[in-house]
């Protein structure tokens, strides 16, 4: 099987090693953060590479070699997720146990994880291009053209798309809230 | 926050979002073995070739190992042996590795106490064509033997050293005679060693002085003198008496 898959791939071993040791934590994080789940961003992370190494030479800049990763992974987080129809993302005090947040911490360090913790929640919500758009915008500090360029859509597309997505994020936002604050209350 | 309470516009939305994605995402932990297990998957031959490589080492190692307390045990001469390769290969290699010493001649006379000088070349030795030749180059006048045993002749002649050690040395053509006549300036002293279980050494009187008359193993004799400042000896597979009768008889 590994055999297979190396002749396959377009670029050296020592490339490969270099492109696996800078960007493993960058995908295997961002897989996570859509997922919630170790073993399918495991698959994913795993699926990211391999296209990565099968594909290099479609990639324009390698500078943005961040980007495009994370285009992959959110592509094929999106495949993996209907082939096996995952529901995600879970419920927040799961988020939390997962990441050895304890909802028993002091108030502050409390406010600051859940916050971001919520954040991802409501990014695990949007669709795929919504995401695609809001990581490459907020995780990588992509320009607009520069969004446009990575995944071959108009600068007014993905301008839509970011509208949308805060739209989208605000409503997730106050919904989210709304539950959040009932959970802590029947709690 | 909560959030509703705060963000009213999209650049509100964007600075809480720039200031916490980043964060969220980066607070992920990836489990410890993820990153191995994943490179072994895709097929990046990295950690797995070194882990592979040594335990190959390892176990190798341990083979020779084995052998050698194997060989320790039922053959102690072969495994004493074997052993003494082994570490004669490593202290080789150790020394060749840890110390890397270097050592640079030279050929500059100005340096008196480099003790890292290069021997010096033998360039005193000549071997004459002719006694007269050889007579000019020493600074006494050596003895020539009046008395020779039958069918033993002149074959070679040699001047060995200069300044303060000068040697003539005659070579005859049978018998492996040999006569030396050295010359020796002030503060130079000389001795001979034999081992004396294989050698008989008496004490002699040659043109009225007392040498050393020593018979080797070998049937060779050899006798030796000083007299007035020059060192002499005579060797050869001849009796004594026949040494005694040559040297007796040199003459200037």
């Amino acid at each position: 099987m590994i055999s297979l898959i190396n002749k396959k791939y377009t670029i050296s071993t020592d490339l490969q090693k270099y492109i696996y040791e800078t960007y493993f934590n960058q995908v295997f994080k961002i897989a996570l953060s859509i997922t919630q789940d170790i073993s399918l961003s495991e698959e994913i992370c795993q699926e990211t590479f391999i296209t990565c190494f099968q594909k290099y030479y479609q990639l324009k800049d390698p500078l943005k070699m961040g980007p495009w990763l994370s285009t992959i992974t959110l592509n094929i987080a999106r495949s993996m997720l209907k082939k096996k129809s995952k529901i995600i993302p879970m419920a927040l005090e799961e988020i939390a146990e997962k990441n050895n947040v304890e909802y028993n911490t002091p108030e502050s360090i409390y406010q600051t994880y859940e916050l971001q913790e919520e954040l991802l929640y409501v990014v695990g919500k949007l669709s795929i291009e919504l995401q695609e758009v809001v990581i490459l915008k907020y995780y990588h500090d992509l320009e607009i053209t520069e969004i446009a360029e990575m995944i071959g859509v108009p600068d007014g597309t993905v301008k839509s798309r970011l509208f949308r997505a805060r739209k989208k994020l605000k409503e997730i936002i106050d919904k989210s809230e709304t539950l959040l604050s009932l959970k802590l209350r029947e709690g | 926050m909560r959030m509703n309470k705060d963000i009213r516009n999209d650049i509100e939305i964007d600075n809480f979002i720039q200031d916490n994605l980043k964060v969220a995402i980066n607070n992920q932990r990836v489990p410890d073995e993820a990153k191995d297990r994943i490179m072994q998957e895709i097929g990046i031959e990295c950690k797995t070739i070194r882990h592979v490589f040594v335990k190959r080492f390892t176990a190798c190692a341990a083979a020779a190992l084995l052998i050698f307390f194997l060989a320790s045990i039922l053959s102690p001469n072969i495994g004493a042996a074997l052993n003494i390769r082994l570490f004669t290969r490593v202290e080789t290699f150790l020394e060749n590795t840890i110390f890397n010493i270097s050592e640079v001649y030279r050929q500059d006379t100005t340096i008196t106490n480099n003790k890292m000088n290069p021997p010096p070349i033998n360039k005193e030795t000549e071997i004459q064509k002719t006694l007269e030749d050889a007579k000019r180059k020493l600074p006494f006048k050596p003895f020539m033997p009046g008395w020779l045993p039958e069918g033993v002749t002149l074959k070679d002649v040699e001047v060995i050293g200069e300044e303060d050690i000068v040697k003539i040395i005659l070579k005859y053509s049978d018998k492996q005679l040999m006569i030396s006549e050295m010359g020796l300036c002030d503060n130079v002293s000389l001795g001979v060693s034999f081992d004396i279980e294989d050698t008989v050494v008496e004490n002699t009187m040659v043109r009225g002085i007392e040498g050393t008359i020593i018979k080797l193993k070998n049937d060779m004799v050899i006798l030796k003198w000083a007299d007035q400042g020059v060192f002499y000896s005579i060797e050869g597979y001849l009796t004594p008496d026949e040494i005694k009768k040559i040297a007796n008889n040199l003459q200037n």
